[in-house]
């Protein structure tokens, strides 16, 4: 008691800390609990074997299935990281009405009012062998047949990815910008810098949080993400999270277990080498 | 067809508030071959006498909650029950696996159990279910020979996998050891089955389809599908890879690990040459696979094929000379059950098999498990289109009164037993289950 | 001519409808301190934008060492700018910042660093530079900014309200550090202020600015001894400012209140018009005196503000006077509020104003 009377900044935290012992702390254990468990058709037996992780570890799918996730992730990284920077510069940077910078960045997000799911099966007849896409460009003969590779294909994942995810790189990137200082520009320019060397040089070092903060979404989403890969490929790839699910799906629970916990310090490791790039807590 | 495919018709098709299933298996071709021929006894003599039955008055009101796949999620059914037997029946609907799970591990959670037979082969030993004691039945003679004896007709093979006459016995009351012969012992009665197929669009193959090899014909190259369950994956793969002479199986449905290796590496190769447009997972999935044209040829279930058909297009759920792969499940009893509840369950699986609920199965393209007491419920027409393979005389309609076919039409497949007389493979899980979900992951992810 | 020359010539700067510099020429000579004062709103740094050539010019030219630069970009022109809050770019340290527009130039790291070293000495910041502008004080984050705009050589420096940000005392140090490093150069700074302190403790040449309009252009002293408009006299304070209509003796105010003039070159008689009167060059005694107004005023506040004491008072006829009496006068014989006085001065401090532009508001 006394203790606590002495440190009130302890009694402070508290339900905090309560609440990410709950909700996060709690649950991530028992997945590492479980990972180690034995299971059958129908059950899991509690046990402690490596087994889950000897055969995750040493499996031609997991590699697989991990170089297939991690091309998701770069090439949606590098697409949205593109895209999301040059919308937030427009919107930042060229227009310079605040009015009109609230009404576009509102539409940025008219389509994130629909479900995820309807964003992404949206696209399916559009990109389908006979879906507009293709009907269009054999009806102004561009194309003597349909192309094949718009739907179900790795190029129809990304496009779903970058669908999906743009938005969470310009919302941070935008915010960055915003609080870059006009008259930096102008320093910039003064000093004899061309717009481009001004981007590179000046806004990009300085939406440098931002882009990681983006960064850190639209991988995280990607490296975690199974039912785009699932819907937009036709099943026909596999990443991380598609193979945790369909062990989900047969009750394997160690084995995706050990896929999650895998997964997990994956993702924790790719992210630490993103925050060495940035201070976060100046963003936050 | 999995029992999966109840629940996912349920929600992503069926729009109808009474939870009714789209029925399906329809038909322009097929031939007739009668009852009686082959059905013998058994129908011919099949009339219900001292309909309708005065049944036991003293379960009114008795709770009884049943959770499972198959019919667990007809309303319908329990709304009946009610009326006819006063017991009120609980359904919670869920799918195989967390059904198989909470057999296992919940057992005093349920009193009937709905799954299916391969599920009962794994659950039944875990001694958390009871079997039936069929001297207690009334109609258990009327239950289809292809669940007591394994053969529909004199002359049919028994198929391989999960059989349901080689888990539908018990050795005793207190065994879990399945019977080789037929006992007065039963662990499930069967509610509804079905033989699946290959689905395919007549108007764009170009050519006569006829066996379950023609899914890897160059000539449908990036127009194929087939499910990614992989359980019941693998065994449309092994009835593909047996039909192309790659593979001769000692037992489809339970390989060894070279069997599941060389079939593997067969859907490995046909993907990596790009044969299959896209896997399906979801009832709703192959149903747009078919319908936009992007497969022509791919595993799929009945009610998907009136799905398709239902938007006008061409569909058909094409026979095919190796026989089909069935599956089906059952209502077993809770180990717990005893008493005035046990009577009321037996009352309750007695009027299953008594023809309302057979009839109301068949009108959805499933099967009774009691053909015979199901004919008392339906017309004439009804009973040739669904179960003889006749063709329709008039509107068809399925149990929520919507229009399935009209007049002309004829059953793919044919009669009932033109299709469960040809089961090459019934769905089963494997003892390599663990291995062969990984090697279908490896499938996948190459 | 100097190097460092800056000429503007008709040059007019407008906002779609409104206009915010009206029409300006000007001669700044090579090597010299010139500020840019006036009110906020009066297009002093607009005008400065345009020098640098971050802002564009709508009519009229400006030449740098007579070359016309109105349409290069800002680092063609041979100037730098200053910004009003420096502008140091957060995310690189003192010694980077200044050696940006080198770095940008393509100048090799090595070079560029220890030119930019030299420049930092200059400002004495090398002991911080490796120091990010956060960690940095105003007055330094100052310092590097003006090391910054010196390193390309410039022969101009654009100076935008640059003391604004800094505390009384800071202000008045770097006041003197920009005036050494600007003899010690001997380059050109065009300076913008709203400080006349500032103005006069710096330039040799005054800029007020109003409305859009150059309202003098004078040495400090002649600023503040000869303002030539109503608005100049009243910006840069302590003057009054007295209107009245002119007659052949000198000015009429109030009620037939004569001030005599030395001369009356304001123009025809019976014209309207106003002299400025510094309010220092007024005598103020209890007891009537020489020159004095033959009425005494009546005091109506006292001041004190250190070495003189500010008195305000009113005539009977409504005419209103501002007087700074020296301490040791007012200590002689204290006035409190609400004392009659005795208030006179010479003729030739009465100071004949021209119309100008309108009073700003607020002042």
């Amino acid at each position: 008691m006394r203790f606590l009377t002495a440190n009130p900044s302890y009694l402070q935290v508290t339900p905090l800390a309560l609440v990410i012992l709950l909700f996060l702390l709690f649950p991530v254990a028992t997945i590492v609990i479980v990972s180690f468990w034995d299971f059958n058709a129908y059950q899991l037996i509690p046990d402690f074997i490596f087994e889950n992780y000897e055969f995750l570890l040493t499996s031609s799918v997991t590699l697989s299935a991990y170089l297939k996730t991690f091309f998701y992730a770069i090439t949606t990284w590098a697409i949205t990281l593109t895209l999301g920077f040059t919308v937030a510069y427009y919107l930042a940077f060229y227009i310079r009405s605040p009015l009109l910078q609230g009404v576009l960045f509102v539409l940025c997000t008219v389509p994130f009012l629909t479900s995820n799911i309807i964003r992404m099966i949206s696209w399916i007849p559009l990109l389908g062998r006979n879906g507009l896409v293709n009907s269009t460009l054999q009806e102004i003969n561009l194309i003597d047949a349909p192309i094949e590779w718009l739907l179900y294909s790795d190029f129809a994942v990304v496009l779903a990815f970058v669908h999906l995810y743009t938005l969470f790189m310009v919302v941070p990137i935008f915010n960055s910008m915003m609080r870059i200082d006009r008259n930096l520009i102008e320093a910039s320019i003064d000093a004899g810098a061309s717009a481009f060397q001004t981007i590179f040089q000046v806004v990009v070092p300085l939406c440098k949080s931002g882009i990681a903060i983006g960064s850190i979404f639209v991988v995280t989403l990607v490296m975690g993400d199974f039912i785009t890969v699932s819907l937009m490929s036709g099943g026909l790839s596999a990443s991380v999270g598609v193979l945790i699910r369909n062990e989900i799906s047969l009750l394997q629970y160690p084995a995706a277990a050990a896929g999650a916990v895998v997964l997990l310090i994956t993702v924790l490791i790719m992210l630490s080498i993103m925050f060495r790039f940035i201070n976060i807590k100046k963003e936050l | 067809m999995s029992f999966d495919d109840k629940k996912d018709l349920k929600d992503t098709v069926s729009a109808s508030t009474d939870n009714q299933e789209k029925p399906s298996g329809m038909s322009r071709r097929g031939f007739l071959k009668t009852a009686s021929a082959v059905g013998g006894a058994a129908l011919g003599s099949g009339v219900i006498t001292g309909f309708p039955m005065i049944w036991a008055q003293n379960i009114k009101n008795v709770t009884l909650r049943q959770f499972g796949t198959g019919v667990s999620n007809l309303n319908a059914i329990a709304q009946k029950a009610k009326e006819d037997l006063g017991i009120n029946l609980e359904l919670t609907a869920l799918d195989s696996d967390a059904v198989a799970q909470r057999v296992v591990t919940q057992p005093r959670s349920f009193d009937i159990a709905d799954i299916e037979y391969w599920i009962c082969k794994k659950t039944f030993p875990a001694g958390t279910m009871q079997p039936m004691n069929t001297s207690r039945l009334k109609n258990f003679d009327k239950i289809s020979q292809l669940f007591i004896t394994g053969k529909l007709n004199e002359d049919s093979e028994i198929a391989q996998g999960t059989a349901p006459h080689t888990v539908g016995f018990v050795e005793g009351k207190d065994s879990v050891r399945f019977a080789d012969e037929p006992t007065d012992w039963m662990t499930l009665i069967p509610t509804i089955y079905n033989a699946d197929t290959l689905g395919i669009r007549p108007d764009l193959v170009g050519r006569p389809i006829t066996n379950w090899r023609d899914i890897m014909d160059p000539a449908f190259r990036g127009k194929t599908s087939i499910l990614n369950i992989p359980s019941i994956g693998i065994m449309d793969a092994a009835m593909i890879c047996e039909s192309m002479g790659e593979i001769q199986y000692a037992n489809k449905g339970n390989m060894t690990r070279e069997e599941i290796d060389a079939t593997i590496e067969i859907l490995k190769a046909a993907k990596a040459d790009g044969q299959f447009r896209a896997f399906w997972k979801s009832f709703d999935e192959s149903v747009n696979l078919m319908s936009s044209g992007e497969v022509v040829i791919q595993s799929m279930w009945s009610p998907a094929v009136a799905a398709v058909r239902a938007k006008g297009i061409a569909c058909k759920y094409q026979p095919l000379e190796e026989g089909y792969r069935a599956w089906g499940g059952g209502i077993g009893l809770a180990k717990h059950l005893s008493g005035l509840e046990l009577d009321a369950a037996y009352e309750y699986i007695d009027w299953y098999l008594s023809g309302w609920v057979g009839a109301y199965l068949n009108r959805q393209g499933y099967y009774s498990a009691a053909p015979s007491t199901s004919k008392q419920y339906m017309s004439e027409d009804e009973w040739g289109y669904w179960i003889e393979g006749k063709e329709a005389q008039g509107n068809i309609l399925s149990p929520d009164g919507k229009v399935m076919e009209t007049a002309g039409a004829v059953r793919d497949g044919g009669s009932y037993w033109d299709r469960m007389g040809s089961v090459a493979c019934w769905n089963s899980v494997m003892d390599e289950n663990k291995y062969m979900v990984r090697k279908w992951n490896e499938f996948i992810a190459s | 001519m100097k190097k460092g020359s800056v000429e503007l010539v008709g040059v007019v700067k407008r906002y779609g409808e409104s206009t915010a510099v009206r029409n300006i020429d000007l001669h700044i000579e090579g090597g010299s301190y010139c500020c840019l004062l006036g009110p906020s709103g009066c297009g002093k740094s607009t005008t400065l934008r345009m020098i640098a050539g971050h802002e564009s010019v709508s009519e009229g030219d400006i030449l740098l060492n007579n070359r016309n630069v109105t349409t290069l970009p800002p680092r063609k022109r041979g100037t730098a700018l200053m910004f009003q809050n420096y502008a140091l770019f957060p995310h690189l340290n003192s010694l980077d910042n200044v050696a940006f527009s080198l770095k940008i130039a393509g100048v090799s790291r090595q070079e560029r660093h220890s030119r930019a070293l030299e420049m930092l000495k200059l400002v004495n910041m090398e002991s911080f530079f490796e120091a990010f502008p956060e960690q940095l004080s105003g007055g330094q984050q100052q310092r590097v900014a003006l090391a910054r705009a010196l390193i390309n050589q410039p022969e101009v420096i654009l100076l935008d309200e640059p003391l604004s940000a800094l505390d009384p005392f800071l202000r008045t140090r770097m006041r003197a550090e920009l005036k050494r490093i600007q003899q010690q150069l001997g380059i050109t700074f065009i300076h913008v202020t709203h400080s006349q302190e500032e103005a006069f403790a710096l330039a040799d040449q005054v800029v007020v600015m109003n409305n859009g309009y150059i309202e003098q252009v004078d040495k400090p002293i002649g600023i503040f001894s000869r303002p030539s408009t109503a608005f100049v006299a009243s910006f840069i304070g302590g003057h009054n400012i007295i209107e009245g209509t002119l007659t052949d003796s000198g000015l009429t105010t109030g009620d037939e209140r004569l001030i005599r003039l030395e001369s009356t070159p304001l123009g025809d008689t019976d014209n309207k018009a106003a002299v400025s009167l510094r309010c220092d060059r007024i005598q103020i005694s209890p007891q009537p005196f020489e020159s004095a107004q033959p009425d005494p005023m009546r005091v109506e506040s006292v001041e004190y503000q250190g070495s003189y004491v500010h008195l305000r008072g009113q005539f009977s006829d409504g005419l209103g006077l501002s007087v700074f009496q020296s301490d040791a006068d007012y200590l002689a014989a204290p006035l409190n509020a609400g004392d009659q006085a005795f208030v006179g001065w010479r003729h030739t401090d009465l100071n004949p104003l021209r119309p100008g532009s309108d009073i700003a508001p607020g002042l």
